[in-house]
């Protein structure tokens, strides 16, 4: 007598099927029994997952995004790698092509990309660079694409406590611009794994339309659950602003805003009123259905100083007029309770050469969890000011954490 | 090709200085393709490429080198940031530019000033695209007179209506507000949110009682509900 091993493999996630063994002598049947088998669900990742390599693209001709590619070489050395960007159309927008998932069972273990049906420049990064053995990609939906199929748009949170209800995996949460929204395929599809019970909020305020613009997720063992929400709040970013003397120069921001101090940011009506409509219709309510379907507490909410601006080409939508900091490409470490954090540098200050006395990273990093090492990376040119920042330019592959068969 | 850059530095003499003085960023610039934003719209990329002097350049590449819709929109855009006064060929071109074009020149010009002419050709655009711009653009440029507001009510596209929404809140057009209460009828809750929040920043009462009359505290639109319930706990 020996253990039978059989091996099962399944063509659809979290499916269930089930198998009959019969034991027949002479043609009899002895012997049955059902048993029923369970298909591993694809699980997306989350911030508390350690990573195992970032990624973005670079491009080192006249002009290039050195500056955006060197921190992460610089820390990172070979956990991170980077694809030439003339290769793929000047595309540098790696979050919103794939999102990395993962799925595994007690004795294998693979990654996986979700490729989206955005399909531009980098439509073909994910068969060239990153199918293998150890990753498989795979595509739901087929419609017309719009800003929501990117996945900057698609995230999900650490494991959450919402009532009687855990969720060890966390859930999933994308946003939809009026009535656009992920492909309705996608949507099912992440329906139909049931361990990320998905979210869908509502960011019309917004000119590119993914949740990525305006929260994120940072481990923090001192928070009750592990980590903090770090949302945008525009009360604070005009308290912050306030805070400051009217002269306070602001040499970049004029080159692009003309807003070359912070009193021509301040008696800029429009833009207050802007903001102020951003925070009521928008903010709030969604940090409301992030307490009522993600169980957070205020405690657990981090909220950051934010400006919003309409910029142009938007059709009078918003994006982040300070570098969008909670757009951050968090490197979680292998004990999932701390990180290096590649975030956004504002360039609130003067002397553009160094972070030394930039009154925005000065109160951004009193807020930041101590379990988090912060990286200023200058995103200005090649991703804020064509509205994204370094989050939606970078990706990351990370290591799952849970058994969901004990679930 | 260096024939042809010559020939044209020539017949500009700005254009002949900056080939002559700076032979290689000439080419680059003139060269040069914009890369897609995150929601896809070509822009320039680069802040070397800002300065007032090299927009004798990006004016040739605009009116005279025969690009696409698409990278004369990103070099409106570049011209831009370098002088947020765009030349006056560019103005003079607006009738016989595209759709996607004269939404720009107008998205560009009219929030920083009053172009009487500009306006008015604007205001007698039928394109949807300009007629939004148009109304951003009288939202947030208090010389610009408010009475387009009024016809771009009657528009279908939402886009529009939200516009005309802003510029009545911003423009504080308390005359209008029977014309912001009927858009709570919209079907869209999305106009109906952007009314109601436009009316209550000018006559919170009356958006206190059109709450009250019309239930908007129990909208299933979360982001209604929301603010209807705000309005009531005052």
């Amino acid at each position: 007598e020996e253990d039978l091993n059989l091996q099962i493999e399944s063509t659809s996630f979290n499916a269930q099927a089930t198998l009959t063994l019969r034991i027949e002598e002479n043609g009899t049947v002895i012997r049955s029994t059902d048993i029923i088998v369970q298909s591993a669900p694809l699980l997306v990742a989350h911030h508390l997952q350690p990573a195992e390599r970032m990624m973005s693209m670079s491009y080192d001709g006249q002009g290039g995004n050195q500056s955006f590619v060197k921190p992460f070489e610089n820390v990172l050395g070979d956990r991170f790698t980077s694809y030439r960007l003339e290769d793929y159309n000047f595309d540098v927008w790696l979050q919103d092509e794939f999102e990395f998932a993962n799925t595994f069972t007690p004795t294998t273990q693979n990654q996986f990309a979700i490729d989206s049906i955005r399909d531009r420049g980098l439509a073909y990064l994910s068969e060239e660079e990153l199918l293998s053995p150890d990753m498989s990609v795979g595509t739901w939906g087929n419609t017309y694409p719009n800003s929501q199929d990117s996945f900057g748009n698609l995230e999900a949170s650490p494991p959450v406590q919402v009532g009687d209800t855990h969720y060890p995996f966390g859930r999933i949460y994308y946003g939809k611009w009026r009535e656009d929204r992920l492909t309705k395929k996608l949507r099912t599809f992440l329906d139909e794994q049931e361990y990320q019970s998905p979210v869908e909020l509502d960011i019309t305020f917004l000119c590119v339309g993914h949740v990525d613009e305006f929260v994120t997720f940072l481990p923090d063992p001192t928070a009750p659950q592990g980590f903090r929400m770090m949302i945008t709040d525009v009360n604070e970013g005009y308290d912050f602003l306030e805070s400051l003397p009217g002269n306070y120069l602001l040499p970049l921001y004029g080159q692009t805003y003309r807003y070359g101090d912070v009193e021509t940011i301040l008696s800029d009506t429009s833009l207050r009123r802007l903001n102020e409509e951003i925070q009521e219709l928008y903010i709030e309510p969604n940090i409301e259905r992030f307490k009522t379907e993600f169980g957070l507490t205020d405690e657990e909410i981090i909220r950051i100083p934010m400006i919003f601006e309409a910029p142009r080409g938007c059709s009078g939508y918003a994006a982040a007029l300070i570098p969008g900091v909670v757009n951050m490409a968090v490197f979680t470490h292998d004990s999932g309770e701390s990180a290096d954090a590649f975030i956004p540098d504002p360039f609130f200050r003067s002397n553009l050469g160094s972070t030394e006395g930039d009154a925005y990273i000065a109160v951004f990093e009193e807020l930041l969890p101590a379990s988090i090492t912060p990286h200023w990376v200058d995103d200005w040119e090649w991703y804020h000011t064509q509205l994204g920042e370094v989050h939606c330019g970078s990706n990351t592959i990370r290591k799952p954490i849970e058994n969901w068969w004990e679930f | 090709m260096l024939h042809l850059l010559l020939s044209m530095a020539l017949a500009n003499p700005d254009l002949h200085n900056l080939e002559t003085d700076y032979p290689e960023q000439y080419e680059r610039r003139w060269n040069l393709s914009p890369y897609p934003n995150r929601i896809g719209q070509l822009h320039f990329v680069g802040s070397d490429l800002i300065s007032p002097d090299w927009i004798p350049l990006y004016l040739e590449r605009y009116h005279q080198k025969g690009e696409s819709t698409d990278v004369r929109r990103a070099l409106l855009y570049l011209m831009h940031r370098c002088d947020p006064n765009l030349h006056p060929s560019i103005l003079r071109s607006y009738e016989s530019e595209s759709v996607e074009l004269r939404a720009t020149i107008v998205e560009l010009t009219l929030p920083n000033r009053f172009d009487a002419s500009l306006f008015n050709l604007s205001s007698r655009d039928s394109s949807e695209s300009v007629q939004r711009e148009l109304l951003l653009a009288i939202s947030s440029n208090p010389d610009l007179p408010i009475k387009p507001i009024r016809n771009a009510l009657q528009s279908k596209d939402v886009d529009v209506l939200q516009a005309a929404i802003r510029a009545i809140h911003w423009r504080e057009a308390v005359e209008l507000i029977p014309d912001l209460i009927e858009q709570l009828n919209h079907p869209s809750t999305f106009i109906q949110l952007k009314a109601l929040y436009a009316l209550s920043k000018l006559d919170r009462a009356e958006a206190k009682r059109q709450v009250k009359r019309r239930r908007f505290d129990q909208s299933t639109d979360h982001h209604v509900s929301h603010l209807a319930k705000g309005l009531m706990q005052d």
